[in-house]
């Protein structure tokens, strides 16, 4: 700065140096014509005396006068002078230099060699020529001169001031401007730095502040342009979205970070940012989707908000914060809720199912308790035995009830371990467990070799092919052969066990009501409504299936159908699970050959 | 308390507990209105017995039902709504007689312009009396609609 200045200084000073000497060079080439005329004319008038008079010396008289004419004349400056001199051969002869003649009577004056470096303006003059040099004179001297040759007569006169002087002002006041400037220019600078580094400071350490703050902030913050490109994410929100800032700065962060990728674009009016791009106002969304760099999805709250400056919106500023693990927790518990209630309204169908057939046999049993009452009370014996048999099978129906309600709460309660079912193995001993029913009734029983095996909870599965084939005994027995076949294909991803028989047959309204709990098609007491209920329940439970197709007439069949792979949930009926064994391993199925 | 009614009144008894069956039906036999009760054991029997009735009109049409809600293949509820659609059968009033007293069951019985609801008791007394005083009621007090009056062998006033 110091330098800046000085030079500026010096260039200043050297202008006002060129134009004083502009004005010198002017003055002094007005005043040496003149002095040249005024020679000429006391000159021309020693002539016409020494014409009448040869003895007048004409130039000592005129050199005399203009000498005399200059003696109260001070001259311009310290060093300007007047000079008069003419040309002797080889040789500058000056007559007059410093107003004073120089020499004696016979013209004294100091002489120079003409050609010679000194005594540049007289030479020029002698030569004949008029004007004005920046040169040296005849005492060596750097001279500003101004020349002219003095007509009519052998002399020319010089008019010049030493360059040294004309400098000297200027140097001077330069030099103390330069002084001042090394003095003065430092103790503002001091004084400025003093009045701003408190200042300075200050803001520096807001924007420190303000900085720390935005890399340090848990939310994420972004802020944006007025077309809702990214200017600046600070830390928080780049690890949220997994970009890093170079890929962010620049982009449009709707379509980065928040439009569908799936099906359908987020709708545009729905975006918070949009909709504070149009119409400035703060914004904000719960559980908005946000998109991270490599695909996965955030849940996050987000906010927005204009940006002004002086009144003139200049884009948005973001903030959002990642709500994941709050919106996947309240999913799990509207799950779970939505899972009670699905149970409640399941333990309110079973409380009432139970109820009304619990209570019918008790109905029952007190009406002809009553009747043998009376009978006896009239001596009536024939109807007794009757009567206790009602009474009995009543009581018989009803523990199956309850039995069958056991086993039933049992299957979404209890589940053991999944193990590697033998299907072939189980089908072979309950056909040996139930060898004296089916040879009472005539059945043949025909069960597929190399029957592929399970994994599941092997007694349910065991129970859900049992109670088919007790229900098939039961309800299609009735053709004139009748024939049990169990067998299994595999469809698709699933295995598909069916037991066939060959009876009557279920009409197409009847398919799904007999899987229903105390859901029967006859009237008969032997059952209870339950069996058909457990062996849907268990294939819920290992995640399968349970369905009957068949043609009235033709006899029916029955399907299970497990996952070739697949979770083996457990799914309660109105039970808590105990434990925490009994969901989450895998149901895995393959196929094992059996004989 | 003399019905005027000279003929015997005609019961259709829906009920597939054999037992109950027989509870209800000797408690009517008790009863010194003359009575003829018929009984199928499910509903789709039940349907099929009044639909053919009205149909072919061979047969008189029952003068009251007795109608249990718990029924293998067709439950009560339906063939209750089945009936109350009926132009001819809406006429015959049913008696609801189950075991159920679940307040839903009500309801919806009644939303189907059932005539009566009883929940069947636990006490054979209480349930006995009540078989007593529906048999009454329904049979020798009740006066039935014409429609069905008109469709009678003989009747008097």
């Amino acid at each position: 700065m110091i330098l800046t200045s000085v030079v500026l200084m010096a260039s200043a000073v050297y202008l006002f140096y060129r134009l004083s000497v502009q004005q010198w060079r002017n003055w002094l080439v007005d005043a040496v014509h003149k002095e040249a005329c005024i020679i000429q004319a006391v000159a021309a008038q020693g002539q016409v005396v020494a014409h009448h008079d040869p003895s007048y010396d004409w130039k000592l008289a005129t050199v005399a006068q203009i000498a005399h004419a200059q003696e109260h004349f001070k001259g311009f400056g310290r060093t300007g002078e007047m000079v008069l001199a003419w040309r002797d051969g080889n040789e500058v002869r000056f007559v007059l230099r410093r107003q004073i003649p120089t020499g004696s009577d016979d013209y004294p004056f100091n002489v120079v060699p003409f050609g010679g470096p000194l005594a540049q303006p007289m030479q020029l003059a002698l030569q004949g020529k008029a004007g004005w040099i920046e040169g040296i004179d005849y005492q060596g001297h750097d001279v500003l001169a101004a020349y002219e040759p003095v007509p009519e007569t052998p002399w020319a006169v010089v008019d010049k001031i030493d360059a040294a002087e004309m400098r000297a002002p200027f140097l001077k006041y330069g030099g103390m401007c330069i002084i001042a400037a090394c003095i003065v220019l430092p103790a503002g600078f001091l004084t400025f730095r003093r009045i701003t580094a408190p200042i300075v400071k200050s803001l520096e350490e807001s924007a420190m502040r303000m900085e720390s703050i935005l890399l340090s902030a848990a939310e994420g913050i972004c802020e944006l342009d007025n077309q809702g490109r990214v200017l600046f994410a600070n830390p928080a929100a780049l690890a949220m979205l997994g970009w890093n800032s170079e890929e962010l700065i620049g982009k449009d962060a709707h379509a980065v970070f928040h439009e569908h990728r799936d099906d359908s674009a987020h709708p545009a009016p729905q975006c918070p940012l949009k909709a504070t791009l149009s119409d400035g106002q703060p914004h904000r969304a719960s559980d908005e989707t946000f998109y991270r760099k490599d695909g996965g999805r955030i849940h996050v709250d987000c906010m927005t908000a204009c940006k002004r400056s002086r009144g003139k919106a200049l884009g948005v500023v973001m903030t959002f914060s990642d709500v994941t693990a709050r919106v996947v927790a309240e999913n799990k518990l509207q799950e779970t809720y939505e899972d009670l209630q699905e149970k409640n309204h399941e333990m309110e169908q079973f409380i009432y199912m139970v109820s009304h057939d619990l209570k019918s046999p008790l109905v029952t049993v007190q009406g002809f308790a009553s009747h043998i009452k009376k009978d006896i009370a009239v001596q009536r014996t024939d109807r007794v035995e009757d009567f206790l048999a009602r009474i009995q099978n009543a009581m018989e129906r009803m523990k199956a009830l309850i039995d069958g309600l056991l086993d039933l709460s049992r299957v979404g309660r209890v589940v053991a371990p999944a193990v590697g079912l033998d299907v072939g193995g189980v089908l072979q001993q309950l056909a040996e467990r139930h060898r004296v029913l089916l040879e009472s009734k005539h059945i043949e029983l025909e069960i597929q070799p190399d029957m592929p095996s399970v994994c599941g909870d092997p007694l349910r599965i065991e129970q859900a092919f049992e109670n088919l084939l007790l229900n098939a005994i039961k309800y299609g027995s009735s053709a004139d052969q009748p024939v049990i076949s169990i067998g299994c294909v595999q469809r698709d991803k699933e295995l598909c066990y069916f037991v066939r028989d060959n009876g009557e047959g279920i009409e197409p309204q009847y398919h799904e009501r007999v899987f229903q709990l105390f859901q029967k098609l006859t009237a008969d007491k032997e059952s209870t409504g339950v069996g058909l209920a457990i062996v849907r329940r268990v294939m819920e439970i290992h995640g399968g299936r349970a369905w009957v197709e068949s043609i009235p007439g033709q006899g029916a069949t029955f399907w299970l159908s497990l996952p070739l792979k697949s979770q083996f949930k457990a799914k309660s009926l109105a039970a808590v699970p105990q434990g925490g064994n009994n969901a989450g391993f895998q149901l895995e199925t393959h196929a094992v050959s059996v004989d | 308390m003399q019905d005027s009614n000279s003929r015997p009144m005609r019961f259709l008894l829906i009920e597939d507990d054999d037992d109950h069956a027989f509870l209800v039906n000797s408690a009517l036999e008790e009863n010194h209105v003359v009575n003829h009760v018929d009984r199928v054991a499910d509903g789709a029997e039940a349907i099929e017995y009044l639909f053919e009735r009205v149909k072919t009109g061979r047969q008189p049409c029952p003068d009251v039902i007795l109608l249990d809600l718990k029924l293998p293949k067709v439950d009560g509820h339906e063939i209750l709504r089945q009936l109350k659609e009926d132009a001819v059968l809406k006429t015959i009033p049913v008696v609801v007689l189950t075991t159920s007293d679940a307040e839903a069951d009500r309801l919806r019985a009644y939303r189907s312009y059932a005539n009566s609801y009883l929940s069947k008791p636990l006490d054979f007394d209480k349930f006995h009396q009540m078989i007593l005083a529906l048999n009454l009621y329904w049979a020798a007090w009740n006066r039935p609609s014409g429609e069905l009056s008109a469709k009678r062998p003989s009747s008097s006033t």
